[in-house]
């Protein structure tokens, strides 16, 4: 008798240790797998989760949801710092709607690597509300209304690399600061194709108190190529050994006397119009740029020498 | 019975020889498995895989090859030191370490002879982790296809005591204090080779060179955005000279320098570079040079500098 209600005793503190651990939350290191067969607490490597949205409950802020087979995770909205990796696998959010939403503050750090999002013409990809430093890597956007929303009421900074954006109704990339506040975004092999054709619109817009650098990257055989539209605030996208080619409309627009695009060693190509300015706005060349058989041409407003 | 007797001991001494080889050692190649069933016991073949790259490390030979078949975490909480030549290589998988209680990683502390490969490994600092690599010892090291993220300190430490030669390639360096640093260390020669790095928001700087030996590193079709400084290099010692080439990359979004050379034994050679958005773009102080091919683009810095001199290509 004395054993078994020993034993007893033992299961129900095991049991409460397990229930409070498991609310008081979380680890550095959770798991989701297409073969869950549920969301778990702490979603460890052995027992992993079916949704982005349950694991992250289940991480420390700055932990790491890992994908460890393909499936899809469903939407999640992100409000502390976390990296989201998959790589060799699937990792699917299939949604009607925005897929992920970081709403956070500007000392938060979020990674999405590896992740395939699929719209269904409406919604962002990725929607950037609050301050953050945020990393795309390796994802493919396809068919939302916007590819990746960047409008935060923060300073933000926003790196995109190897990813592919395309097919997106309305625009492929827009960063759009709300007032006063700045975003600095850096774009390294980053393909923007096919998107605006929903809405006439551009593959990539920066807008008010953006930086935006682009290296390495295909604008290509979306409505409009790529715009700085400076209303107020200074909008600056410096844009270097990349491609801007058959897109229906203007292949680069400067709009606004604040507005700024440098280019230097871009080739442009088979647009509408190749460079075009509107209102004041700028376009500034290193003297090395190809910009030929646009139906028409047009030219920098200034030619400055490299050093 | 005589022949039967034999054979008993036969399989008798056979076994201990089996056993004893496979006590005293190593394999050339080993497997780590996040799955439920790996444990790290035996010299951990394909068929049953070890659960941490520290234990396989101890079954492995030197020159041989540590392979994650599936994703995990293979780190433990004090990190991975490696103590000899090795390749750890993941591929298609997340082979993740994540050290807590401030300690590194990986530390690489091997001889000059050795080579390490280091490749497709995830590293978090999120424990916190102190840095995500740091090579101590000499020899050589190979870095690829790694992500380092959110270290308390560096995300690649390079200390070394003697010749050391490095290799990074396709690796993202975020969100650390530095990015990679090339430490101090006297009278040893180091080389470096980047090619299709990030450093990204490193808080103080992205590539530092503050050594006291001879430094001469290549950095080539790399991006440093959005660090403290960008890329520094400033002298240590009245003889080291330390010398970055910087080719066909960008600099942006410094909130200070973009490209720092402090002290006259530091040289930045700049050719096919964008320095846009930092706050001084060049800077040379101390009679630090910068050198240009001409072809650099240098715009829309606050202040955006010059070279120190212009040397014409051929």
């Amino acid at each position: 008798m004395t054993v078994n209600r020993l034993f007893l005793r033992g299961i129900v503190v095991s049991f409460f240790l397990c229930l409070t651990g498991s609310l008081a939350g979380a680890v550095p290191r959770t798991w989701v797998a297409g073969s869950s067969t549920g969301n778990v607490a702490n979603c460890p490597r052995t027992n992993p989760c079916a949704t982005f949205a349950y694991a992250l409950t289940q991480t420390d802020p700055g932990g790491e949801i890992d994908v460890l087979d393909s499936g899809d995770f469903g939407g999640v909205s992100i409000a502390q710092s976390v990296s989201i990796v998959a790589q060799g696998v699937v990792a699917g959010i299939q949604i009607s709607g925005t897929a992920i939403d970081v709403a956070a503050g500007s000392s938060v750090v979020v990674v999405l690597r590896g992740l395939t999002l699929d719209g269904s013409g409406t919604g962002s990809a990725i929607l950037l509300e609050t301050g953050a430093v945020l990393h795309i890597e390796d994802c493919t956007i396809n068919g939302f209304d916007t590819g990746i929303l960047v409008e935060p009421d923060a300073s933000s900074k926003v790196f995109i690399k190897d990813t592919i954006v395309r097919n997106n109704g309305n625009l492929g990339i827009d960063v759009h600061p709300s007032s006063a506040t700045t975003v600095t975004a850096s774009l390294d092999n980053v393909r923007l194709e096919g998107n605006g054709f929903g809405n006439n619109n551009l593959a990539l817009k920066a807008e008010d108190g953006t930086n935006v650098s682009v290296r390495n990257s295909v604008v290509a055989g979306n409505a409009f190529g790529l715009q700085a539209v400076s209303s107020t605030r200074a909008a600056v996208i410096n844009l270097e050994s990349s491609i801007v080619s058959g897109n229906a409309h203007t292949g680069i627009l400067s709009e606004g006397s604040s507005a700024t695009i440098n280019i230097t060693n871009v080739t442009v190509v088979d647009n509408s119009t190749g460079l075009s300015l509107i209102s004041g706005g700028h376009i500034v060349s290193f003297g090395n740029n190809k910009i030929t058989d646009n139906t028409t041409n047009g030219s920098p407003t200034k030619t400055i020498s490299q050093k | 019975m005589t022949m039967y007797r034999l054979f008993l001991r036969g399989i008798v001494v056979g076994f201990f020889l089996c056993l004893t080889g496979s006590i005293a050692g190593a394999v050339p190649r080993t497997w780590v498995s996040g799955s439920s069933t790996a444990a790290d016991s035996g010299t951990c073949p394909r068929t049953a895989p070890c659960a941490t790259f520290a234990y396989a490390l101890t079954q492995t030979d030197a020159g041989g090859e540590i392979d994650a078949l599936d994703s995990g975490d293979f780190g433990l909480a004090s990190g991975l030191t490696i103590n000899k030549s090795v390749s750890i290589v993941a591929d298609g998988v997340v082979a993740g370490l994540l050290p807590t209680g401030y300690n590194d990683a990986i530390t690489v502390s091997v001889g000059s002879s050795d080579v390490v490969v280091l490749r497709g490994l995830t590293l978090e600092g999120v424990g916190p982790g102190f840095n995500g690599i740091s090579f101590l010892g000499g020899g050589t090291l190979h870095v690829e296809n790694c992500t380092i993220n959110h270290f308390v300190s560096r995300g690649i430490l390079v200390f070394p005591n003697a010749n050391s030669h490095i290799f990074i390639k396709d690796t993202i360096l975020r969100n650390n204090t530095f990015g990679i640093v090339f430490g101090f260390s006297s009278s040893v020669t180091i080389t470096a080779s980047l090619d299709n790095v990030r450093a990204e928001n490193n808080s103080n700087t992205g590539i530092l060179a503050q050594t006291q030996s001879n430094l001469t590193a290549s950095v080539r079709n790399s991006v440093v955005v959005g660090n403290g400084t960008g890329v520094t290099v400033q002298t240590f010692s009245s003889t080291a000279q330390q010398v970055v080439n910087l080719e066909s990359s960008i600099v942006s979004d410094s909130s200070s320098d973009g490209i720092l050379s402090d002290g006259s034994l530091s040289t930045i050679n700049i050719t096919n570079v964008t320095v846009v958005k930092n706050g001084t773009g060049l800077s040379a102080t101390s009679g630090g040079h910068i050198v240009s091919f001409g072809n650099n683009k240098i715009t829309d810095n606050t202040t955006n500098g010059s070279p120190t001199k212009t040397i014409a290509q051929h």
